[in-house]
């Protein structure tokens, strides 16, 4: 059982989202819903209702999150410089839908403090829904094992350089898992997003193993591996990506160079997000090993030209 | 000529070793009486409005990723040994955490302190490498990195905890010679930034995420319109074998277009349409990343001057 913290506030309920009717890019949409799309692009400031027409763009969240269902969120969440952190709109929206989906429970798999959520400008008005959310207080940095939040996966299968990872249980309790990554630079592997938010679900000593258990320092072939090993155990049934605005030098702690898009995207597989992501960062995915070692894992492919990319205003 | 030989090396080593034991010792010596240790540095009676709050904290090599969420390794790649993560308050009613860190070497102090720039944190304290950003404070002396992290504080309040850490710490440094001569082709830089390792060169530019450049450390100006990076090698042998290395990696790689060489250089464009240029000079390279077209030529015969004129001896790093 996961220790959860429950956090009571009053206020009210945000206003309900809509999908917008403004249509450019890659493929134009007359207003209707394209269930077909592997990737939603939807391009504006508003980064909540922009959450919520990118998910609409792949067919609602009640597509992905059945009623009475416990759903995780992995959220990009625990850094201080803006770019470095997914913008608390996004990942308030994905909660609403949730519970407007029907979600019996919304937890998620990382303790997230209060200042994240009192950026964001709805803060106020979210607080009654923020009181309804779980969390798993001992995945907060730098997380240790404890029996009853934690488990040790001996190994995975298909894994390559990860063994007897330490895992957050809440990662395979959960019937919905859904990862919420910020599309954004790191020194070490040029790029972090939805693959490596994974780390996520790992204690610290687990993350350490990433870094040095190759035994050389700043080994980014084995960090990528390790990255696509943890993968490889459980994929989330959903993604949202922000390429709002993001650092593109400095990550991933920050600050640094900013990029700003304005972009929320969400689809299914992780290394087409990942890779998208990426082009975000005018980086290429084969210059970035943790989409090698992905691809090369069998998680999916970088190649982005055969996938229906939806991409809305 | 066997018996010889041990012979000759035991009269050598009756001579040899305690010459080394008393040189040991006196490096030792020399060392500790030069080297604060991190609790030395915290606030004693000489500030008697501030006080210690619970146990001080330390954090020595590895032990770092328990304190830094991201970017640990940074700190590694400079040599970093540990530090002493500590509360403190100020007349029972302040309450304030420090971070010091010993970064090895004052180099790799300015190095950390350069790259963890904040570009809305403002000088606090005149004649002080020194920071203030919302939250916090940092400054760096001698080998050290100090950061003070706060809810609130007033300016004065801040001065007096950073001069009671301050004046505990005996030498200060001017900072790493390269990283004025890189600044030296073209004034007034938005940043100078001295690194070592990939990762603090990928902290600036991804080149790409292997080490292809292979230097012993590095420096960079940052302009609006250009990057100037100032590499350096241990000699001008491995600087050549390095160099050769690196325009075969990026004249062949599909990240980079427009690759041309010339004598002494390289050049490429990225995918932003950045150019690229890579000049080899002696145990240096220097690499510009420009938009528009600024005038590289003097800006790099102003630099070669300058590295020129401190290899000779006839200016000093410090």
């Amino acid at each position: 059982m996961d220790r959860r913290s429950f956090i009571k506030r009053g206020a009210a309920t945000g206003a309900a989202a809509f999908i917008g009717t403004s249509l450019l890019g890659r493929e134009v949409m007359a207003g209707a819903i394209s269930k077909d799309a592997d990737i939603a692009v939807v391009n504006g400031t508003d980064s909540f209702e922009n959450t919520k027409k990118a998910v609409d763009v792949l067919g609602g969240m009640g597509k992905f999150v059945p009623k009475g269902s416990k759903v995780g969120l992995l959220v990009n969440a625990g850094f201080d410089q803006k770019g470095a952190y997914v913008d608390p709109d996004i990942t308030l929206s994905v909660m609403k839908m949730c519970f407007e989906a029907g979600a019996d429970e919304v937890l998620s798999v990382q303790y997230i403090h209060d200042v994240y959520w009192e950026r964001s400008p709805r803060y106020e008005e979210m607080k009654d829904m923020l009181g309804k959310l779980s969390q798993v207080e001992s995945n907060d940095f730098p997380a240790e094992f404890i029996e009853e939040d934690w488990k040790t996966l001996p190994g995975i299968e298909g894994a390559v350089s990860l063994k007897d990872v330490e895992v957050v249980k809440a990662m395979d309790e959960v019937d919905v898992l859904i990862n919420i990554f910020i599309a954004k630079h790191h020194a070490g592997s040029m790029y972090t997003g939805a693959l490596k938010n994974t780390m996520g679900f790992c204690t610290r000593k687990t993350n350490v193993f990433f870094h040095l258990g190759s035994g050389e320092r700043n080994d980014p072939d084995f960090l990528a591996q390790c990255i696509a090993d943890i993968n490889l155990h459980r994929q989330p049934d959903l993604i949202i990506g922000d390429a709002t605005e993001f650092i593109t030098t400095n990550g991933p702690a920050g600050p640094g160079e900013m990029s700003k898009l304005d972009k929320v995207f969400a689809g299914t597989n992780l290394v087409a997000m990942d890779a998208l992501g990426v082009s975000y960062n005018d980086v290429a995915a084969e210059d970035v090993p943790t989409l090698l070692k992905a691809e090369t894992a069998g998680l999916g492919s970088y190649d982005l030209d055969g996938l229906n990319i939806v991409e809305i205003s | 000529m066997i018996r010889k030989i041990v012979i000759s090396k035991v009269v050598r080593n009756r001579i040899a070793i305690p010459a080394l034991v008393l040189f040991i010792a006196l490096l030792c010596t020399t060392i500790t009486s030069a080297q604060e240790s991190l609790y030395d540095i915290l606030p004693d009676t000489s500030c008697p409005a501030i006080e210690i709050s619970g146990e001080p904290e330390l954090f020595v090599g590895d032990d770092l990723f328990n304190l830094i969420n991201g970017g640990a390794e940074l700190y590694h790649e400079f040599g970093f040994i540990e530090v002493l993560a500590a509360g403190i308050s100020i007349s029972d009613t302040t309450t304030l955490k420090v971070e010091i860190y010993d970064m090895g070497s004052p180099d790799a102090a300015w190095g950390i302190y350069s790259l963890t720039y904040t570009s809305n944190a403002k000088p606090f304290m005149s004649g002080v490498a020194g920071r203030r950003g919302e939250g916090f404070a940092q400054f760096i002396k001698g080998k050290y990195m100090i950061y003070i992290y706060f809810d609130e504080l007033e300016s004065a309040e801040l001065q007096y905890v950073a001069g009671c850490l301050h004046k505990k710490i005996e030498n200060s440094y001017l900072a790493p010679g390269l990283m004025k001569a890189v600044q030296t082709g073209r004034a007034d830089p938005e940043r100078a930034i001295y690194f070592k390792g990939n990762l603090g060169l990928s902290s600036i530019y991804s080149f790409h995420y292997k080490d292809v450049f292979g230097y012993k450390d590095g420096a960079a100006a940052i302009y609006p319109d250009l990057k100037v990076f100032l590499l350096r090698y241990n000699n001008e042998g491995e600087c050549i074998d390095k160099y050769k290395a690196a325009k075969e990696f990026f004249t062949n790689s599909s990240k980079y277009h427009d690759q041309f060489i010339l004598r002494g250089s390289f050049h490429m464009k990225d995918r932003k349409e950045q150019q690229i240029d890579c000049h080899f000079e002696n145990s240096f390279l220097i690499v510009f990343i420009s938009t528009g077209e600024p005038e590289l030529n003097s800006i790099r015969e102003v630099i070669v001057q300058s590295m020129h004129v401190s290899a000779t001896g006839k200016t000093g790093n410090r």
